[in-house]
This record gives structure tokens, C-alpha cells and sequence, in this order.
């Protein structure tokens, strides 16, 4: 049965609050998500006071500053900075997002969790195993057994098809944002997954889009999307992976 | 079958839609019509094939979401085919019912 609580163990319970010893002017307010495995307790939320003329506009940069100057314990991925990368996804006042590319400059207060829905390693690092196995899945690299001179060509056309699918950086803030993946997350692929899928499937140059079809011609691999389009809604990088899911489906039925 | 299912639910839906238009006007009116208006509306030989196949389309349609739903949230496989058995059954019975129910009041 699908958990609609949960377990008494990830219940959330009062963390430590840090304060500055004088209020500050511009004034923000952020609540994170702990939870330190070798502690054996239940995650707790620390609240952190922070001055917001001392660091820069975005979500990563209040990370950042709590690490390096107020609590090294502190656990998050990150790499590029600039949203490229995809290492920095976490959900910020209810939103998944890359902490990277949010803007926070008008922000008075700050909630900020680990994706949701995911097994949690550390604080705000949840465990993406099981999400790179399901990409893996789909076989995510070009099926063409004719071996050209130099590379396979692509008309400009076709080039441009890829267009808003191939920009995704496999942050899951849109897997994780999605009902269906909570409850199914070990059967349904999953948007991030499916959009990839459609990206290999479209692409001119690979031969097996019937082969990579018929996979995903499954109940819970495929058809566990509802179209709740909390994908979309979501995604960090503006892109339309429920709109890939449905072109996968039209494809399917008109087969 | 996935694919069958999916469209199966799509096109029952589309379907679905002149009916719910239909049948809310109808009940909007039904206040200006008599006990013997009504009877023959729903005892003619159209009447009872337009009624038996939209009752097959609403009961196929609400026999998959409830399939959907099942698969949904129980993951449990073998309580999970058993629901949705019974749900088959249950929404068999009633089309069953929706058919004895036009014979009866054609009879009277
Ligand atoms: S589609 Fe968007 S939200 Fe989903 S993994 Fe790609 S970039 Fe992230
Ligand atoms: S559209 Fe599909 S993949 Fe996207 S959130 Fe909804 S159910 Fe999930
Ligand atoms: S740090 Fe690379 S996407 Fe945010």
C-alpha cells in the first residue's frame, strides 16, 4: 500500500536556531532540513537568521554562506553554479528547483528540504541511485550499428527537433515533484527518465525507435503518467516533460 | 494492453461527454415532464440500445480509473488483482442491472 504518513522515524522535529547577536537590518529568515545518519535520531529543522547584504542573490549562495561561515556540518551537492550541472536540486518554499538559478533577493523566508520523496544520505543530499539506474535503463546513447567515416550526419531539421529535450540536466526535480513517481518510484520511469527516452526516440541518426517503443509499451514503466503536469510546472530549466510523455503515448497508440 | 487500456479510457471519455450533456439538461427538465413522459422516454427501442451501450461506456470507463487507481496505490500484486477482479465484477453486475432495470420498465 502506498504511504500517505511518514514512517515515525523521518518524522521532522525542532532543530537548533542561529541567531547574529545584533537583529539584522535585511533580514532572512531560512529553515533547513537535517538529518545526519550516524546521529541515529529523527531529521530535525535548524533555523538560521541571516544578514542578506551579506552574500549574493541566489539560493546556493545562502547555502553556501551558512556553510562556510555559520555551520560546516551542513551537507549539499553542488558544482557548476550556474545551473548546467544539475548537482543542486532541492525543494525551497515548496518548489523543486536548482538552488543555483533561484533568485532569493525578495525572499523574507526560506524552507528548504531535500527532494522530496527520495531516501535521504545526508541533509540535503538524497540518494540518486535508484533515478541514474532508471536513465540507464533507456539505454540513453545512440543505437546505430553503420559505421560512417566520420560522424553519423544530422539535417538541421532534425537537429533542431532535440531542441528543449536535450537542454535537461538530470537534476529529478521533476521525477521527484511527480505523484505518480512517489508512489511507483520502482516501476514508473519517471519524467525526467521518459523525456530522455523521447529525446532518443526522435533523434534522425539512432536506429532503434521501435525496440526503445515497445520497452516502454508497459502499464507502470510508461502509463503511470496521469498528466498532473507537476513536471512541467517545475522544471528548473523550463522544459515540457509531460509534453514529451504524451508524444511517447501518441506514438504508442497510433503504432 | 497498455496501450489498448489507455485508449480505451481516452475514447470512453470523449464518449462520455454528450452523454453527461444530454443527461444534465434532461434532469434540468425533468420537472416539466410526467411520470408516463418519462417512462416512454426511456422504453423505446432507441431509448433502451442508446441507454444500454452509453451505461457500457460509463461503466467501462469507471471499471479502468478504478483499475488506475488500484494500481496505483496498492502494491501489494495479489491484493491488487483481487480488487481489481472484484471492481470488474461489481461494475459487470451493474451494467447487468442498468439492462434488467430497461426490460422491466418496458414491460410495465
Ligand atoms: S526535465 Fe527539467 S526538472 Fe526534469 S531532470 Fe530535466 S532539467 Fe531537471
Ligand atoms: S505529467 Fe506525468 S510525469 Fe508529469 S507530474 Fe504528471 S504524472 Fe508525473
Ligand atoms: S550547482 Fe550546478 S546546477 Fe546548481
Amino acid at each position: 500500500m502506498a504511504k500517505f504518513t511518514l514512517p515515525i522515524n523521518s518524522k521532522v522535529t525542532e532543530g537548533k536556531t542561529f541567531k547574529p547577536s545584533v537583529e539584522p537590518k535585511n533580514k532572512l529568515r531560512v529553515d533547513i532540513y537535517r538529518y545526519n545518519p550516524d546521529l541515529n535520531s529523527n531529521p530535525y529543522l535548524d533555523t538560521y537568521i541571516l544578514d542578506k547584504d551579506k552574500f549574493g542573490p541566489m539560493g546556493l549562495d545562502v547555502l553556501l554562506y551558512i556553510k562556510n561561515n555559520i555551520d560546516p556540518t551542513l551537507a549539499f551537492r553542488r558544482s557548476c553554479r550556474e545551473g548546467i550541472c544539475g548537482s543542486c536540486s532541492m525543494n525551497i518554499n515548496g518548489t523543486n528547483t536548482l538552488a543555483c538559478i533561484l533568485n532569493i533577493a525578495d525572499e523574507k523566508h526560506l524552507k528548504i528540504y531535500p527532494l522530496p520523496h527520495m531516501p535521504v544520505v545526508k541533509d540535503l543530499v538524497p540518494d540518486m541511485k535508484d533515478f541514474y539506474k532508471q536513465y540507464e535503463s533507456i539505454k540513453p546513447w545512440l543505437i546505430n550499428d553503420s559505421k560512417p567515416d566520420r560522424e553519423h550526419l544530422q539535417s538541421q531539421d532534425d537537429r533542431s527537433k532535440l531542441d528543449g529535450l536535450i537542454e535537461c540536466v538530470l537534476c529529478a526535480c521533476c521525477s521527484t515533484s511527480c505523484p505518480s513517481y512517489w508512489w511507483n518510484s520502482d516501476k514508473y520511469l519517471g519524467p525526467a527518465t521518459l523525456l530522455h527516452a523521447y529525446r532518443w526516440i526522435i533523434d534522425s541518426r539512432d536506429k532503434a525507435k521501435k525496440e526503445r517503443l515497445s520497452e516502454l509499451a508497459d502499464k507502470f514503466k510508461l502509463f503511470r503518467c496521469h498528466t498532473i503536469m507537476n513536471c512541467t510546472k517545475t522544471c528548473p530549466k523550463n522544459l515540457n516533460p509531460a509534453k514529451a510523455i504524451s508524444h511517447i503515448k501518441q506514438m504508442l497508440a497510433s503504432e | 494492453m497498455a496501450i489498448f487500456h489507455w485508449k480505451l479510457q481516452r475514447i470512453s471519455a470523449i464518449l462520455l461527454v454528450p452523454v453527461v450533456v444530454y443527461v444534465t439538461l434532461y434532469l434540468l427538465n425533468i420537472g416539466e415532464l410526467s411520470y408516463a413522459d418519462v417512462v416512454d422516454d426511456v422504453s423505446s427501442f432507441q431509448s433502451i440500445f442508446l441507454i444500454g451501450f452509453m451505461a457500457l461506456v460509463l461503466f467501462t470507463h469507471s471499471s479502468l480509473g478504478i483499475e488506475t487507481i488500484l494500481e496505483d496505490y496498492i502494491h501489494d500484486t495479489k491484493t491488487q488483482s483481487l480488487l481489481v477482479n472484484l471492481s470488474k465484477f461489481f461494475h459487470a453486475i451493474l451494467f447487468l442491472l442498468t439492462l434488467i432495470s430497461l426490460i422491466v420498465i418496458k414491460g410495465n
